[in-house]
């Protein structure tokens, strides 16, 4: 029996990651450059041509502008949120807002929203699932920070659609994890998962036994990762320079991608020596034809310094979580490290000192949420009789509830709920002959309901006509296993009933979805066929200069004849034509003259092995 | 007693059970911390000489009381009184089975089979646990359900119209699992519900009542050696018929509030008080007791009240009459966050004199309490006196900074004085 060919997906801030599960072990895919991680970096070249991952990383300092990196912080964002605009101070590319209030990026005169670019990543790592396999994929789990909200679900799901995936799931980024910790290891315990990568942090516990995996709750923040120590580096050494040269290195884009990127490979060379030397000659002009170099040293102690509240959040955020849970840190056998992060010395002492116990070892950081998204994958579309070899019960994240007079933010689900999961609330009108109600619906942890994230609001309509207080709506809110929210609505008088689509403000409609699709579609294809024009033109590259190597002996032997006079001709004809092509980067051109090009290669050769010399 | 032999059960740890938190004894502390980590019998624990033959049962009986260890391998969920044919004298519909759907047969009479039963079974019976089962035996009856009905195990099967019989048998087990999974909601649930016990279950289920009523007798026999030993101290004292009256009221009241009698308990120890002023502090606990128990029923009822309007115009005098008492009952029992709820009720009243009278307690108990402070400005704001508003809209902001509200109502303050 073949095995169905899925994968799983960690799409993360900084590094994106592919495995997929084979004879029943989960094992990541190599990308083509052999490196098990692709940087979740596109951009679009002055070509017009995109670039995804190490390619697009090379070029990111001359091109700082149409580079993307870190576009996980901003999927499902509105562009009015405080994290998208402190990101406009920050990230050297340009943020914009969409027709739906959402965030978007411009590169090169061109709009594209978040869940696009992010479909570049995905397709990428789906590329190179399909080169490992040799042919198609399309089923996939896909990985989220478990703190992701509605709106960041669906925009994540919605970068599959137009990555052409079909997102069979999407799960839990440390749940992930813990799957692939569990996983065929009879393991029998609670569980602590830390994830600390590059953009987001999460926390989970787990009680993991025969194969079921539970999470009893979880907790997080978005928007804490490896970049905020990279910001505070980078805001380090600018205001040092500043200071010393009375210039700001934030005013040149291409600066501030080197100081960023030095201020990376910095922070992780900091976890293995206690000092480090930050060297990046000629940073600036000054314009008087004397360039500025910057050269400082950093030490272990000073960093910790700059981020020591950074790691200080992510323990105080474990330590809401199990006090809210109830859940005693000794009750905890196991603590495992997750995230590019977790290799900080400071990151894991702290870890080591708040739940006293020294964390896992087990598990690779960067590899075992795309190993876990696997293993669900593979679960999920196992065939055959028999029960699943593994079971999720996974939690929502945030509290799911409905706006109330006054302000106030009434919880029907609350945060912790194992999904699926659904709850009914009775509603009623207010006035007399009020034939219609508005409910607006939130997720988040604020009693003030406009502290919360709006997932949307709407209008139920066509109520017949009564006194006040007098019709009874049932509403019914539900979540799917991945974390995705759906309300239906029923009014119990007539029994009609109304289902409606949360449309959350900044998801992308309906219509640009299909849009972009489509665009997509083009896309692929005007890709291929660019792929086969490179391989027409080496091809014929290669003819040409065989052809001409072989000319002079060629012409030595058949020249003198007419007849050979006139093949020789021809064959300049061809190979003039060919190089025309090449130059107008002409593919059909290439592919018309193709076959007379091997033609005369092939003649040629004939004619100089004759002569023994071939 | 029974005819068949005894199965082979074997024996875990628990996720999450911290053994060291267990009061084990040194024999039983050995036996654990050599299942701790494998699944085990009896006979492995004996080959393995960890303990003796003779001990073995007795010590793995103890083990699984205590809560340190589960047993497992025993029958199926909601089948542990099936026999050879579970679905004995029941009808299944052609229809249902013929149903097209990837199901094989066992799988649809197992759907159907639950679906049909899930309003008559217990959630103890619908997960196969029994009724003296601990949290973590109940853990693994629902983790072996949900390996069974969760949806995810039959994922993007055509299913037809068992899709929706899953979906609710899953639901089931969930609220099932969530109330034996937490003390308060399972104790409720055991007093309310009609449970199905097999013999073995009552049988057990007495034991461990006699267990616990041998336990309090011994304890109430030591306490009453000590009061006769007492007594006798006494003998020579005046006063000593009084006290001894004091302190037989006050064993009732401390008797009727065990046993869930607040009321009751309430009045004994008034009467206590009466004769002994010295033990006031004992009797007041338990009078506040019973008077907060009852002020948190009222509140409820209050909230219902306020909840759905149409009932609030109805009701608008019991709610006034209610919130009185609950009042009162705060007032006495110096209870801050108690004081705060009724004062903002009394605000929706529109009563704002005695809500801030309220408010004004609840911020002398805690003065560090910004809800108590919302609620005086609330209060002052309502009622025009500007002095206080501002007063307690300052003290409100010096506790929560950024409050709108709070910025809002102390403009109004500065403003109007
Ligand atoms: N040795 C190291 N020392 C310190 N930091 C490191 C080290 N290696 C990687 N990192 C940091 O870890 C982060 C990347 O981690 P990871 O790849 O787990 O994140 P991600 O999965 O892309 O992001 P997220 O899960 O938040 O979406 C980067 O900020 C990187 O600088
Ligand atoms: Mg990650």
């Amino acid at each position: 029996m073949s095995e169905e060919r899925v994968i799983g997906i960690d799409l993360g801030t900084t590094n994106s990651c592919v495995a997929t599960v084979e004879g029943g072990v989960p094992k990541v895919i190599a990308n083509r450059g052999s490196y098990k991680t692709t940087p979740s970096i596109v951009a679009i070249a002055e070509s017009g041509r995109r670039l995804v991952g190490h390619i697009a990383k090379r070029q990111a300092i001359t091109n700082a502008q149409n580079t993307v990196y870190a576009a996980k912080r901003l999927i499902g964002r509105k562009f009015a949120h405080p994290v998208v605009q402190q990101a406009r101070q920050v990230y050297p590319y340009k943020i914009v807002e969409g027709s739906t209030g959402d965030a978007r990026i411009e590169l090169r005169d061109k709009v594209y929203s978040v869940p696009e670019l992010s479909a570049m990543v995905l397709g990428e790592m789906k590329k190179v699932a399909e080169e490992y396999f040799g042919g198609p994929v399309e089923k996939a789990v896909v990985t989220i920070p478990a703190y992701f909200n509605d709106g960041q679900r669906q925009a994540t799901k919605d970068a599959g659609k137009i990555a052409g995936l079909d997102v069979i799931r999407i799960i839990n980024e440390p749940t992930a994890a813990a799957l692939a910790y569990g996983y065929k290891k009879n393991v029998k315990k609670r569980v602590a998962v830390f994830d600390l990568g590059g953009g987001t942090f999460d926390i989970s516990v787990l009680d993991i036994q025969d194969g079921v995996f539970e999470v009893l709750a979880t907790a997080g923040d978005t928007y804490l990762g490896g970049e905020d120590f990279d910001q505070r580096i980078v805001e380090w050494l600018v205001f040092g320079f500043a200071k010393e040269h009375k210039v700001d290195l934030r005013t040149d884009v291409m600066a501030l991608q080197r100081l960023r990127d030095a201020a990376e490979k910095a922070k992780m060379e900091l976890s293995v020596t206690a000092t480090t030397e930050i060297n990046l000659p000629f940073i600036m002009s000054t314009g008087k034809s004397d360039a500025l170099h910057l050269q400082r040293t950093l030490t272990r102690e000073k960093l910790e310094e700059m981020c020591g509240d950074l790691v200080e959040r992510c323990v105080e955020i474990c330590d809401r979580m199990l006090k809210e849970a109830k859940i005693r840190k000794e009750e905890l056998q196991d603590v495992i490290l997750v995230g590019g992060m977790t290799r900080m010395p400071k990151v894991q002492e702290s870890v080591r000192s708040y739940f006293a116990m020294e964390p896992s070892k087990n598990v690779h950081p960067d590899e075992v949420v795309a190993l876990g998204a696997a293993v669900q994958a593979a679960a999920l579309t196992k065939t055959g009789p028999g029960q699943p070899d593994l079971l999720l019960l996974d939690v929502t994240p945030h509290n799911l509830g409905i706006m109330i007079a006054g302000g106030y933010f009434n919880t029907l689900i609350p945060a912790n709920s194992t999904v699926p999961t659904s709850a009914s609330h009775v509603f009623t009108t207010t006035r007399d002959d009020q034939t219609a109600v508005k409910i607006v619906v939130l997720q988040g942890d604020s009693e003030i309901a406009s502290a919360n994230e709006l997932l949307g609001e709407f209008l139920l309509t066509g109520l017949p006509r009564a006194p006040r207080g007098s019709v009874e709506i049932d509403v019914t809110f539900d979540i799917s296993p991945d974390g995705i929210v759906a309300v239906s609505a029923r009014d119990r008088a007539t029994g009609a009933e109304q289902s409606i689509q949360v449309t959350a403000t900044n998801k992308l409609s309906e219509d640009e979805m299909k849009n972009i699709i489509k665009e997509n579609e083009a896309f692929a294809v005007a890709e291929k066929s660019q792929e086969a024009y490179g391989e027409l033109r080496t091809q014929a590259e290669r003819a040409v200069r065989e052809i001409e190597r072989l000319m002079p002996v060629v012409r030595e032997v058949i020249g003198a004849s007419d007849f050979g006079d006139d093949a020789l001709k021809k064959a300049q004809q061809v190979v003039e034509r060919a190089k025309r092509a090449i130059a107008m980067q002409d593919g059909d051109a290439l592919k018309g003259g193709r076959e007379q090009l091997e033609r005369t290669v092939v003649m040629f050769k004939g004619v100089a092995a004759k002569v023994g010399k071939s | 007693m029974s005819t068949t032999p005894e199965p082979e059960f074997a024996y875990e740890v628990g996720a999450g059970v911290d053994i060291t938190k267990l009061p084990l004894t040194p024999e039983e502390g050995v036996v654990v911390s050599r299942i701790l980590g494998r699944r085990v019998t009896a006979d492995d624990l004996v080959k393995e000489s960890v303990v003796p033959q003779a001990r073995a049962a007795s010590v793995l009986e103890s083990l699984v009381r205590k809560g340190a260890v589960l047993r497992v391998g025993a029958g199926r969920p909601g089948g542990h009184a099936a026999g050879p044919d579970p679905y004995k004298g029941i009808v299944f519909s052609m229809v249902d089975l013929s149903e097209p759907a990837d199901l094989t047969e066992d799988q649809r009479k197992r759907i159907l089979f639950f679906d049909m039963n899930l309003e008559s079974w217990s959630h103890y019976k619908l997960l196969g646990s029994k009724r003296t089962a601990t949290p973590a035996e109940v853990k693994v009856a629902y983790f072996k359900s949900s390996k069974e009905f969760h949806p995810d195990a039959f994922f993007r099967k055509n299913l037809g119209s068992f899709r929706e019989r899953l979906d609710r048998i899953f639901r089931a087990m969930k609220t099932a699992y969530d109330t034996l999974q937490d003390p308060q909601k399972r104790a409720k649930y055991d007093e309310t519900a009609i449970i199905e016990l097999t013999p073995e279950e009552e049988a057990e289920l007495e034991r461990l009542a006699a267990d616990k009523r041998k336990a309090d007798d011994a304890k109430r026999r030591d306490e009453r050696n000590a009061d006769r030993m007492k007594d006798q101290r006494l003998k020579r004292n005046p006063m000593a018929e009084r006290i001894k009256k004091a302190r037989d009221y006050l064993r009732m009241a401390e008797d009727a509030q065990r046993a869930g009698k607040l009321d009751e308990a309430a009045n004994h120890a008034r009467l206590a008080v009466g004769y002994d002023e010295s033990i006031k502090g004992k009797a007041d606990a338990i009078v506040l007791v019973a008077e907060r128990a009852r002020a948190a029923t009222m509140m409820k009822r209050i909230q219902q009240i306020i909840a759905s309007p149409s009932d609030m115009r109805d009701l608008a005098d019991e709610l006034n009459r209610v919130a009185d008492e609950v009042a009162e009952v705060a007032a006495r029992a110096n209870d801050g966050p108690l004081l705060c709820e009724v004062s903002s009720v009394l605000m929706k009243l529109k009563r704002p004199v005695r809500a801030a009278k309220l408010a004004q307690q609840a911020a002398d108990v805690d003065s560090r309490n910004p809800r108590a402070w919302e609620a005086l400005a609330e209060a002052a704001h309502a009622d025009s006196k500007w002095a206080i508003l501002l007063r307690a809209s300052d003290r409100w902001l010096q506790l929560e900074p950024g409050n709108a509200r709070a910025k809002e109502l102390h403009k109004v303050g500065k403003r109007q004085t």
